[in-house]
């Protein structure tokens, strides 16, 4: 009976609020994926206004907070029932460029998408995309860039994956604002989006091809 | 160079950032928290240097060959690097915490360069003008020079980022004393739809074939989608990345110095003022100019039911109409054997530079000297040369036109016979004659004899004479709107014919708003509601905007959904129908100006003559709307009171028709000689009935 209420305190980014429906579900003993459900539902919500330019960055912000405050209660249960993530991503700005917020619009939208998503941060080397991806067994690669001089290094990754013969094993996607659909075609990137909410519903998408 | 804490408060991040009340209330304590830990943990420092390029008793002219090309030998610069910097690492949480320390900070530099540009031009008494930033009007490796010139400590990194992060490097034009400093605008950033920018407006004035338009933008747009929102047909060849040249446009008031794209493409040009639009910002008011291809109009044609031609038998087979709107001219070409028009011409009035109505175009004459011979001028020209353009495209030639039809209100119609229009600009508001004039070919610059309709007074010309010539008369009262610039009212049946004139302004014409067109092709006519979008009815194979009809249709949907509510209000404030074209609160305001004008006018006419709106037999509806515009549309957004559905008839551009029957057809001649003799004028401005009516009516 919260779960509607649930999505809307996501909606509204009522971070305590939507805390406290998220124990109460659970102390009713609501099924976990139910309440997980109820919580993508609303930041799937989010991603749709922001995408139509109805709400901007700090709404999603807070929106995102209020997912996770909800995710933080629910995650030990999840794992205890073996819920899984419908994926996991690695994603980060690459190397020499320290712009954050896309990024991060990015991560929120697709952990709101029901995805892990292991953030590896600004200015991260070509390496480290690699290594975190293998590590965490990903499903995606996802590099950011705003800068034009920044954006050849996305090239780097996709090179280091080739040299090391594990271009296959990965979906790479790239955004940023000097970014195009033709740039990922040329340098041999699987997708391209250009708003943070179309990536996540681009990489639910992809993956149901997949499986 | 010193350093000084920052001071930021929570209202910085509301004034410098586009959020909600219900946001800021959700996260009021976080806010608090960081800004009294930005306010203890960072500092502000700032360094500048006065530079001309003469040098002289000046420090010397920076070294830069790049730099050196993007200023001016005879001015001086000011070279600011300003930079806030965090003393300890912040305790940063999640991505929310990060967003509002990140914007906390960039507020405490925007507050920092404030106050150090405010104490310079103090201190100095000079103005500093922004010129230069690195990244969004130059290139971004231009932060060297202005960091090594102030020999600031910020560093740069081989991506040319600053440390620390929130640093500026600026290049400001010092300018005459007076004037306040920005520290920076909005105006060359590359995201003109951006929630956060300013909203700060641009004039530009272009100079065309048929005269000179004025758009209103906003700061930064660029040239390239200002010219898209003036003529949705041009082209750019290369997709406006400044490689193919071919939308080079000449700037002729205001021009920024030229880009080395600009001298690489177009050579010595850049020297008469050619620049590529598609890298042009306009940072200020500009003038260019720009000759739009002549269109012919689409949702203006009309036929012209059997009529004998028994007033200019035996001369040439072909004539012409001219109705002449404050903002739009039509020109018709007709074949007297149908009789049919064969081709048309649309084109905006030149005279539009001079006012968007009839009163400021009035004062222009009165005021100006040559005021009235300026104004014909514009408008005889740019008349004869669609003319010529229709007469060559039939394959006829000139002599083959028997006589040119002008129609339009009784100032257009005055102007275009050069005769001087200044008694109706004050009360009583007479013309110098009602009468209809005939002008022998060649006196006013016409291939062939000229034709000017009777009028009824001075705001309601022979346009509404014509229009109530194409409507039926008998049975019982009718009425006649004519939805232009003005919306003309008449209120008739077989005895008697009062009218009125109220100004509806230019929204009906789909000039006015943000996304509107007039009705020519790309022109959304009707809005329908398909799942969560829209299904779009629009003229040719692209929608561009949206016209009169297209926004009655429009706002009527959401006014029906609730989108809109009683009082105009929209929720949200603007709302796209395809990822172009929007309609905004501003246009819903300029449509219920407009609309209420038009349905106080009629009440105040029926009031005045005691007729009941069930006594009323048809609602004529005269402009041009053409056939997209579904009749319950104008009930739904409160136009036309309840009582008067399913008498609704569109009767298109009635002015042409009427005016093309009374050139043809001697009882139709004799018609509107009558009509002008014997109608009445209600005066609007002067009814109190009109102006109660007009604020009940501009609800939905």
């Amino acid at each position: 009976m919260y779960l509607n209420e649930i999505a809307q305190g996501v909606e509204e980014g009522q971070a305590k609020r939507v805390a406290s429906l998220v124990s109460q579900a659970v102390e009713e003993k609501t099924d976990v994926k139910v309440i997980l459900d109820s919580l993508l539902d609303g930041m799937s919500k989010v991603g749709k206004k922001f995408k139509n330019n109805e709400i901007f960055v700090p709404e999603v912000l807070i929106s995102a907070r209020a997912l996770n405050y909800g995710l933080d209660i629910i995650r030990p249960i999840l794992t205890d029932t073996g819920v899984k993530p419908i994926g996991k991503a690695v994603i980060g700005t690459v190397q020499g460029d320290l712009h954050d917020i896309g990024k991060n619009l990015v991560k929120m939208m697709l952990v709101g998408a029901g995805f892990e998503v292991i953030d590896i941060g600004v200015d991260a080397e070509a390496g480290a995309f690699v290594d975190k991806a293998c590590e965490a067994d990903a499903d995606f690669i996802c590099m950011s860039a705003l800068l034009t001089s920044t954006m050849a290094h996305m090239k780097s990754v996709i090179d280091l994956l080739c040299e090391r013969g594990l271009r296959d094993r990965f979906i790479v996607m790239i955004g940023g604002a000097p970014v195009t659909a033709r740039y990922a075609e040329e340098i041999g990137a699987d997708h391209y989006t250009a708003d943070a909410a179309t990536a996540a519903e681009l990489a639910r998408e992809v993956l149901g091809k997949k499986s | 160079m010193n350093r000084e804490r920052v001071h930021v408060n929570p209202e910085d991040l509301s004034r410098f950032t586009k959020m909600s009340a219900a946001v800021f209330s959700e996260l009021r304590a976080d806010v608090m928290r960081w800004c009294r830990w930005v306010n203890e943990h960072a500092e502000a420092t700032v360094s500048y240097r006065r530079v001309s390029a003469r040098a002289e008793s000046e420090h010397d002219p920076p070294r830069n060959p790049v730099l050196a090309r993007y200023l001016n030998d005879n001015r001086a610069y000011l070279f600011v690097v300003a930079a806030v910097e965090r003393v300890q690492e912040a305790p940063i949480k999640d991505e929310t915490d990060a967003w509002i320390v990140d914007a906390l900070e960039n507020a405490a530099l925007r507050k920092t360069q404030q106050a150090f540009l405010d104490a310079y031009s103090a201190a100095e008494d000079c103005s500093l003008r922004l010129c230069l930033e690195p990244g969004a009007n130059c290139p971004l490796d231009l932060s060297e020079p202005i960091i090594q010139v102030t020999e600031s400590a910020v560093s740069l990194s081989a991506h040319l980022y600053m440390h620390p992060v929130k640093s500026t490097a600026l290049i400001y034009e010092i300018g005459a004393p007076g004037s306040r400093a920005e520290p920076y605008s909005c105006d060359a950033c590359h995201a003109p739809q951006c929630p956060y920018r300013q909203d700060d407006r641009v004039r530009l004035r272009i100079a065309g074939r048929t005269g000179t338009d004025v758009l209103e933008l906003h700061r930064g747009t660029l040239l390239s989608d200002a010219l898209r929102r003036y003529d949705p047909n041009i082209e750019f060849p290369c997709g406006g990345n400044s490689r193919c040249g071919k939308c080079a446009v000449r700037v002729t008031g205001n021009a920024q110095p030229a880009s080395i794209r600009d001298t690489e493409l177009l050579g010595e040009k850049t020297r008469e003022g050619w620049r590529l639009a598609c890298s042009y910002r306009l940072s200020e008011d500009t003038e260019i100019s720009y000759r739009q291809p002549f269109r012919a109009s689409i949702l203006r044609d009309f036929t012209i039911g059997p009529l004998e031609p028994d007033r200019l038998s035996g001369e040439g087979r072909y004539f012409a109409a001219a109705d002449i709107g404050t903002t739009t001219v039509c020109v018709y070409l007709v074949d007297k054997h149908g009789p049919r028009v064969v081709s048309s011409r649309v084109f905006m009035n030149p005279q539009r530079r001079f006012g968007a109505d009839v009163v400021t175009r009035i004062s222009y004459c009165d005021r100006e000297k040559d005021g009235l011979r300026t104004l014909h001028t514009l408008i005889a020209e740019s008349v004869r040369e669609a003319l010529d353009s229709l007469v060559s495209d039939a394959g006829i030639a000139a002599r083959d036109l028997a006589v040119l039809g002008i129609v339009g209100n009784t100032v257009m119609q005055m102007i275009a016979a050069d005769e001087p229009v200044s008694s109706i600009g004050q009360a009583p508001y007479r013309p110098a004659y009602t009468h209809e004039r005939v002008f022998p070919a060649g006196s006013l610059g016409m291939p062939c004899d000229v034709y000017i309709m009777p009028v009824i007074s001075g705001y309601i010309g022979g346009d509404i004479v014509a229009g109530i010539l194409s409507c039926e008369r008998s049975g019982g009262y009718s009425v006649l709107m004519d939805l232009g610039t003005n919306g003309e009212i008449a209120l008739f049946n077989d005895r008697e014919i009062c009218t009125a004139s109220s100004a509806a302004g230019p929204a009906f014409e789909g000039v006015s708003t943000e996304c509107g067109m007039p009705a020519i092709e790309g022109a959304v006519t009707r809005v329908e509601r398909d799942g969560d979008g829209f299904h779009l009815t629009f003229i040719g194979s692209e929608a561009r905007g949206l016209c009169g009809s297209g926004l009655i249709s429009l706002a009527a949907l959401l006014r029906r959904e609730g989108a809109i509510d009683e009082t105009g209000r929209m929720i949200p404030e603007k709302i796209f129908i395809n990822d172009r074209i929007f309609l905004s609160q501003r246009d819903v305001r300029q449509l219920q100006l407009a609309k209420g004008a038009v349905s106080a006018g009629l009440r105040a006419l029926l009031h005045s003559k005691e007729v009941e709106f069930s006594q009323i037999g048809r609602v004529y509806l005269a402009g041009g709307f053409g056939n997209g515009l579904r009749q319950d549309d104008l009930f739904s957004i409160g136009m036309l009171d309840a009582a008067l559905r399913d008498k609704l008839i569109m009767i298109g551009n009635s002015s042409a028709k009427g005016c093309i029957m009374t050139v043809l057809n001697e009882a139709k001649h004799r018609e509107a000689l009558d009509i002008s003799d014997t109608a009445e004028t209600l005066d609007l401005a002067a009814d109190p009935y009109f102006a109660a009516a007009f604020v009940e009516e501009m609800t939905f």
